[in-house]
């Protein structure tokens, strides 16, 4: 089975890097690996359906942005699961499936554009992410 | 890059000449020793300085500490001066945690007077200072309180009985970092920093109870208040969830408005703004911001902890006190005054894991201090020394009055967890007479000291350079890790 993202070695941060099959898959997956550096474990019993309506002026502004605005709610308690985004001219638009924080076991401070570059490849997407921590 | 892109110009010295890659605008001067660099080769580090004299109106050569590691855009350990007519500012090369700094109090209690006592001293601090994620130690701010702190820094913890005179005059800048706009920090900046005044914070951040090992200047360490055998505390801790929005908003910002500026950086975590535009004064008004936040978290914290250490070791000596030695910033951006090639040149210093280290002379070290330098805190890795030391006059003609911060990364945090599990960890350093305490057992193993290099050999190399002299090193025997 193809992996959705893999922890890269890096001297003092967090680098992943990341698979999809186009866009909107790439950043829910990205999203899966900013929660799995994190550590964070969720409530369901609660969930509700949050908006999330971006926009970027490439890819990368995009993906930094919605991993950004999530990172962000994360420290408010809130965590998404089974987000349904469509991405189209650089707009990015959909609902996300809000659950409660459970436990966190690492701060991130942020995420970088350090080493990010989205490329498509043989009909794949993938990324490097690097997060502060 | 490879050993041989390197030019050895002395003892420690090294440089990478701006011949190595076209567009750049100076040299990376490094300071280390033959193992330090190659460590430095085998992760981005070197890399990362290269990019950074891309920055627009780079003043003479990126300089580069021992404890250099790679970051994300700017190495950690780097320095990088613009001139502030028309060069550039740039807030990844400051760092998300701006105005990470260390805060050093020391006292006459010695080891062995407060050992019977000492657990209960590392547990009385830990309950009073909320470390690892999430809320601080003081309730919820009003909006108008933390614009308060935002533009006085620790002279809001004076007014409101967190500090006193000698906290600020011991302070980089007196706690107080000038033209500090508000209305520059972002609400959601603003919110993450309602509730954390006060707290260590998770990663590197610590608070460590060590004993003044060895004095290697009696005369500084006596201004300095330290006496070899007593106990200090030193709080490692930065501008927490607010200072990491600041610089997260304006990298995003700063992407959008580069190309009106006609820049193109090498990497896009040093995106930038002129010093003098719109962009580039907003972002300093917003970074002086949060560096008073960070000073006035430290001096919250320091308040407590002072409060703490009377109360735990009056038990065993009249009237203990733990005095202010000094608090400093190792990720900043600086407005100074620099010679360069003997002309006068008023430049934004860029400190990423660097701090200030004037010397004798300079207006900028405080007064107190004025006969010895600007006092330089190296904290070390929870199982080795910390170190004192003091500016002397080659980190004005080398470094733009800088030297290193710490002891820097060689092992990543993946390969840390594999070296050693934590609870391991805790038993070794208990086998070396040191106490841990951590807000997160997970990320305790990534610290260990085996991920960091040598802070003796680091800060051999800074003194072997001319940028400090030595004053005292500092062992430990209590952490609280965040």
């Amino acid at each position: 089975m193809k992996k959705n993202f893999v922890e890269i070695d890096h001297t003092a941060d967090l680098c992943i890097k990341v698979y999809g099959k186009d866009l909107p898959e790439l950043f829910c997956h990205a999203l899966k690996g900013m929660y799995a550096v994190a550590g964070v474990q969720t409530e369901s019993a609660n969930a509700t359906l949050q908006k999330i309506k971006l926009e970027g002026i490439d890819k990368e502004t995009l993906l930094v942005g919605f991993l950004s605005e999530c990172l962000f709610r994360l420290q408010q308690g809130e965590v998404y699961d089974n987000p349904q985004i469509t991405i189209r001219n650089l707009k990015l638009s959909g609902l996300l499936r809000q659950n409660s924080l459970e436990t966190l076991t690492r701060e991130i401070k942020a995420v970088t554009y350090h080493q990010m570059k989205i490329v498509e490849k043989d009909g794949r997407y993938f990324t490097y992410i690097v997060f502060d921590i | 890059m490879n050993f041989n892109d390197l030019k050895k110009t002395g003892e420690v010295e090294w440089v990478i000449p701006s011949s190595y890659r076209t567009g750049m605008k100076g040299d990376v001067y490094i300071i280390a020793s033959h193992e330090i660099i190659q460590h430095s080769l085998a992760d981005l580090s070197l890399e990362q300085a290269v990019n950074a004299t891309f920055l627009p109106g780079l003043v003479g050569n990126v300089v580069v500490m021992p404890d250099v590691h790679q970051g994300y855009g700017f190495p950690i350990g780097g320095i990088a001066a613009t001139d502030t007519a028309g060069g550039a500012i740039s807030p990844g090369a400051i760092g998300y945690d701006i105005n990470c700094g260390v805060r050093l109090m020391a006292s006459h209690v010695t080891l062995q007077d407060a050992s019977v006592v000492l657990a209960d001293l590392l547990q009385c601090i830990y309950t009073a200072i909320p470390s690892g994620l999430g809320k601080g130690g003081l309730p919820r701010l009003s909006m108008k309180n933390l614009d308060a702190i935002l533009t006085q820094g620790s002279g809001w913890a004076l007014q409101n009985g967190y500090a006193d005179q000698v906290d600020l005059n011991c302070t980089e800048d007196n706690g107080c970092m000038k033209q500090a706009d508000p209305t520059y920090v972002s609400i959601r900046a603003k919110e993450r920093g309602l509730e954390q005044v006060g707290s260590l914070g998770a990663g590197n951040h610590f608070i460590e109870i060590s004993v003044v090992d060895k004095i290697f200047s009696l005369k500084a360490a006596e201004v300095m208040g330290l006496e070899e055998g007593c106990l200090c505390i030193m709080i490692h801790s930065g501008s927490r969830g607010l200072g990491h929005q600041v610089c997260a908003d304006y990298v995003q910002q700063l992407q959008n408005v580069q190309s009106k500026y006609g820049y193109t950086m090498p990497d896009r975590e040093l995106a930038c703004a002129p010093l003098h535009s719109k962009e580039g004064q907003a972002y300093l008004s917003a970074m002086n911001c949060a560096a008073n936040y960070a000073f006035c978290n430290r001096q919250v914290m320091a308040y407590r902890v002072q409060i703490a250490f009377e109360e735990v070791l009056k038990r065993r000596r009249k009237n203990p006190t733990l005095a202010m030695v000094y608090d400093l910033a190792h990720n900043i951006g600086k407005i100074e005054k620099h010679s360069v090639e003997n002309v006068a040149r008023e430049v934004c210093v860029h400190r990423k894991g660097a701090t200030r280290a004037f010397p004798v002379g300079s207006s900028l070290v405080p007064e107190q201090y004025h006969s010895i330098g600007h006092p330089v805190l190296i904290p070390g890795s929870m199982g080795t020394a910390s170190w004192v030391l003091v500016g002397r006059d080659n980190a004005m003609q080398i470094s733009f009055g800088s030297a290193c911060h710490g002891a820097g990364r060689v092992h990543s945090r993946k390969s840390a967890r594999k070296l050693m599990r934590s609870e391991q960890l805790i038993n070794e350093l208990k086998m070396q007479g040191i106490e841990v305490m951590a807000g997160s057992l997970s990320g305790l193993a990534e610290e260990t000291p085996q991920a960091y290099k040598d802070v003796d050999e680091v800060v051999g190399c800074v003194s072997k350079a001319g940028l400090v002299d030595k004053v005292a090193r500092l062992r430990p025997v209590a952490v609280i890790k965040g």
